[in-house]
């Protein structure tokens, strides 16, 4: 009876193939789902989880076509057989990119959209756009132009428009992939109200598992377009083995509770950090992870410090305005060379700019940026790109090229320097693209195109690279995977690395300095670990930790000092806090 | 005196003619565009069609009274002597006092507004058809032999007057057109339209078109950069730098196509969501859309609706008593 509830799913023996492709994008999907469920669809890139949207929402086949075998029931009807207005009552649909997906010059108007399209009355509509605002937070920003809003700010305002609508299902295909890490818990907290409140059935795509995985009632994980596991979040990690096969990493603190069974049991899996913390405090395990989070720490060496000369990048009280809004403010702050620094705080806060003016894209109002000991020029750019490289968050905006061999070649053709062939094939082989060679660029996966976009900048030899979130909208698998590159070229070369990302992961895993941006100015810079031991402060600039540190965060309190970034880290202080209470079990997950 | 008999000889020789009348017909077209560019500016074009946030009168003023101004304007500079159109212009600067924009948007403003006028003037003292009784062309300064190839007998002074004349009505129309841009929101505008029935696929052709300007111009500014930081320089050598133009001109010539192909791909790849975007937001369904309107009708509406209908009844009365009307120019 369930297929006859409003917010009800039931997927019967789908598959579906894209025009002309022989494989299958899905694969004979059997699903249900009960009205007020709020499911995480999982999976690696092109395990089809895109795809199972579009066609829960009724977009395939009516607008995607394509070969469908079975069927898609909503609300006890069969999705493809009903008008697009007539679907998008039944179940709205919020997209990835929040540029493409907001088509009304103004806010208010964007919200009425989908109303006026259902030919409401002019009273109901602007209810419903009055409490769809509400909801998600945004009624300050009603007569907002959506050009100048926020990433963060048109995917609210993409939540609401779909709201408005009235949908009894909503799918969301990665919503928080721009939003800084506050912004993404705000987005899900208000879809995890509308889901309690208004029981509205949610499916959310998102690669950010340990981010939603507290949010989620149930998870689904797809492989190759059919369900490889469908539990109850809480018995979705019990056995990893199937995340480790389709290659997408399980939340951190279960693979903390999976290390150390003797310490979290087995009956109730932790989720988030704070369902850890909740579990370890009053045990002694917890307090000797707190007691090791204060211990006095040396402080590192620094290097290259303001104007020695030494720093390859150098901000000296910069001020930067854009007409009347002020965006940095006295900024003062450098990058040791050969370090590995990330650049994090708010949506807006000016992370860009910082890493625009040392590439003299953007001219600072006040003061001065130094890039490997010159004074950056304004306009000086292709002067600027032999030394340094910049690799713009959306790599297709850099290629320019018939093929992946001319790509490489493009800078050289200008600059009038010889093109080295063993210089390429290795930068070929370095990338992996030594198989695409003579493709089309635009022919490429996106985790290809954003390689060949870094193969292109290392070929002029670049000494620093400024990475402007490098890892976006790339699952698990892809982002470490470029993560590691970046990694490797730095070991090779001796390159200086600094990444703008809302990933604090990504930040743990790799970057050996923080730099936090916060009201136009430096709220906190150090080692990662050190800065992550700043919980509150932290959150004021937006930023979550990620979950050990968090965890490790909680337990100390504001004492804090240093917390583990990885969940080896954290064994191995729990270990040397309370020896011969531990044994050092392995925690690969 | 003296001066000018020296100067007579050199002024009236063949060479300082015919430089005199190239210089007259190239220099304009040569340097107004790359002034309009220099002035606009990428990030001016950008703001070029967009709406000023703001609280005047104007902004309150019903949309569909203002685009009511716009078309009653056009109509007083088609049929008004070119005298009361001055005074046309005078009341749209009254709506710009009213306005009150900010001076970066006045320059914008000023070139976009100016530059079809210069090349207005410009064109019609070049190229003016007036002619006399005997069916020669009304020239003040008639060019040498070795310009006539180009089509222009010489320089009108009649035909700048009129040149003049016809760019005080452009003038109106231009400065009237902006003042409904930068004093409305673009989702006012298209609700004005589409109250005056325009079919709801052109509204939201008008819509989507008003939202994605700003983020085309802002793509093209993230691809310049990028082509830069791929090594291609397109800095601007300096005016005397002559050595430099030929290829700084090049590499130029060479930025088009490469700007256009990722400009190209990432606007189409945009366009696939956008349309799937408006299917979910059922757009295009059998049900007649509700048009729906956010903003509360107040006093200026009634003051902004007894001037439109003033300046009606100035229209029909020049147009029925015949005084004021537009005569040759």
């Amino acid at each position: 009876m369930s297929g006859r509830r409003p917010g009800s799913v039931r997927v019967e023996r789908l598959s579906y193939w894209y025009p002309g492709a022989a494989d299958a994008a899905l694969r004979d999907i059997d699903l249900t789902i009960e009205p007020g469920e709020f499911v995480l669809l999982a999976g690696a890139s092109g395990s089809g989880k895109s795809t199972l949207a579009l066609a829960l929402a009724g977009l395939i086949p009516n607008r995607i076509p394509g070969r469908l075998a079975g069927q898609v029931v909503v609300d006890g009807r069969i999705i493809a057989a009903l008008e697009p207005v007539e679907a998008a009552r039944c179940a709205g649909m919020v997209f990835q990119n929040p540029d493409d997906q907001v088509l009304q010059p103004v806010v208010e108007a964007e919200v009425a959209f989908g109303p006026e399209n259902q030919g409401l009355t002019a009273d109901e509509i602007r209810r419903r756009v009055e409490e769809a605002l509400a909801v998600t937070g945004i009624s300050g920003l009603r007569r907002s132009l959506t050009p100048s809003l926020s990433g963060g700010e048109k995917q609210r305002v993409a939540i609401a428009a779909t709201l408005a609508m009235g949908p009894s299902l909503l799918l969301l295909d990665e919503p928080c992939s721009d939003l800084d890490p506050q912004g993404a818990q705000q987005v899900l907290g208000v879809l995890r109200r509308l889901n309690r409140e208004r029981g509205v059935t949610v499916v959310l795509i998102e690669h950010r598992i340990d981010e939603v995985a507290s949010w989620v009632d149930r998870v689904v994980l797809l492989g190759a377009g059919g369900v490889v596991l469908d539990r109850p979040v809480r018995e979705a990690f019990v056995d990893t083995t199937p995340w480790t096969a389709e290659g997408v990493a399980v939340p951190e603190v279960v693979r903390l509770a999976n290390a150390l069974p003797e310490v979290f049991g087995t009956s109730r899996t932790p989720l988030s950090s704070k369902e850890a913390a909740d579990h370890l405090a009053g045990r002694p395990e917890g307090a000797a992870l707190a007691a090791s989070a204060t211990l006095p720490v040396p402080s590192p060496p620094r290097s290259g410090a303001s104007g020695d000369g030494r720093a390859a990048f150098h901000w000296s009280s910069v001020d930067l305005a854009f007409g009347a809004k002020q965006v940095l403010r006295g900024l003062t702050a450098d990058v040791e060379r050969g370090s590995w620094t990330a650049l994090a705080g708010p949506n807006g806060s000016g992370k860009t700019s910082m890493a625009a003016m040392a590439m003299g894209l953007v001219t600072p109002t006040g003061g001065s940026v130094e890039t490997l000991g010159r004074v950056v020029r304004r306009g000086r750019i292709s002067e600027q790109a032999a030394r340094v490289g910049y690799l713009f968050q959306s790599a297709d905006s850099m290629l320019f090229s018939r093929t992946v061999a001319q790509e490489l070649s493009f800078g050289h053709r200008w600059s009038g320097a010889g093109r080295d062939p063993a210089e390429e094939a290795e930068l070929l082989s370095v990338t992996g693209l030594a198989g695409v060679r003579d493709r089309d660029p635009f022919t490429l996966s996106h985790g290809q195109r954003q390689r060949l976009a870094l193969a292109a900048l290392l070929s002029r030899g670049a000494e620093a690279l400024l990475l402007d979130e490098p890892t976006t909208g790339q699952d698990e698998a892809h982002a470490q995977a470029f993560l590691s590159l970046l990694g490797r070229v730095r070991k090779q070369a001796g390159s200086t690395l600094v990444m703008i990302t809302h990933d604090m992961r990504a930040v743990a895993r790799h970057a050996d300095r923080l730099v936090v941006i916060l009201d136009g100015t430096v709220h906190l810079a150090g080692p990662p670990a050190r800065v992550f031991a700043h919980r509150e402060q932290l959150q004021a600039a937006h930023i979550v930790p990620p979950p050990i540190a968090d965890l490790h965060g909680r337990l100390a309190g504001p004492e804090a000092r240093r917390v583990a970034l990885t969940v080896d880290e954290l064994v191995r202080d729990l270990v040397t806090a309370s020896p011969g209470s531990m044994a050092t079990g392995a925690t690969g997950a | 005196m003296s001066g000018l008999t020296v100067l007579d000889p050199i002024l009236g020789s063949l060479l300082a003619q015919t430089l005199i009348g190239y210089a007259a017909i190239f220099l304009v077209p040569s340097f107004l565009p790359p002034m309009f560019v220099k002035l606009i500016g990428l990030g001016g074009l950008r703001d070029v069609l967009s709406y000023e946030i703001g609280t005047s009168a104007l902004h309150r003023l019903d949309p569909r009274l203002k685009l009511l101004y716009v078309l009653v304007l056009g109509v007083g500079t088609v049929a008004f002597s070119w005298q009361l159109v001055l005074g046309l212009l005078g009341l749209t600067l009254v709506g710009w006092a009213l306005v009150a924009p900010p001076r970066r948007r006045i320059r914008i403003l000023l070139a976009l507004g100016l530059s079809p006028a210069v090349g207005l003037v410009w064109s019609q003292a070049l190229f003016h058809p007036l002619v006399n009784a005997a069916g020669q062309p009304l020239v003040d300064y008639r060019f040498p032999w070795t310009v006539a190839w180009i089509g222009t007998d010489g320089i009108s002074r009649a035909g700048a007057v009129y040149g003049l004349q016809q760019a005080g009505r452009t003038l109106v129309t231009i400065s009237a057109s902006l003042l409904l841009i930068v004093s409305t929101s673009p989702s006012d505008i298209v609700w004005a339209f589409r109250r005056f029935h325009l079919p709801p696929k052109a509204g939201f052709t008008l819509a989507v078109a008003l939202r994605f300007l700003p983020d085309l111009v802002g793509r093209l500014s993230t691809i310049l950069q990028a082509v830069q930081v791929r090594g291609l320089d397109l800095r601007r050598p300096a005016w005397a730098r002559l050595d430099r133009w030929p290829g700084y001109l090049g590499r130029v010539a060479a930025a088009v196509p490469l700007v256009t192909i990722p400009l190209l791909i990432g606007a189409l790849r945009g366009t696939r969501t956008m349309a799937l975007v408006a299917d979910a937001r059922g757009f295009g369904g059998p049900t007649s859309p509700t048009i729906v309107s956010f903003r509360d009708t107040g006093p200026q509406d009634r003051v902004g609706s007894a001037v439109l209908l003033a300046l009606v009844a100035v229209i029909v009365l020049v147009l029925t008593l015949h005084i004021g009307v537009r005569a040759g120019g």
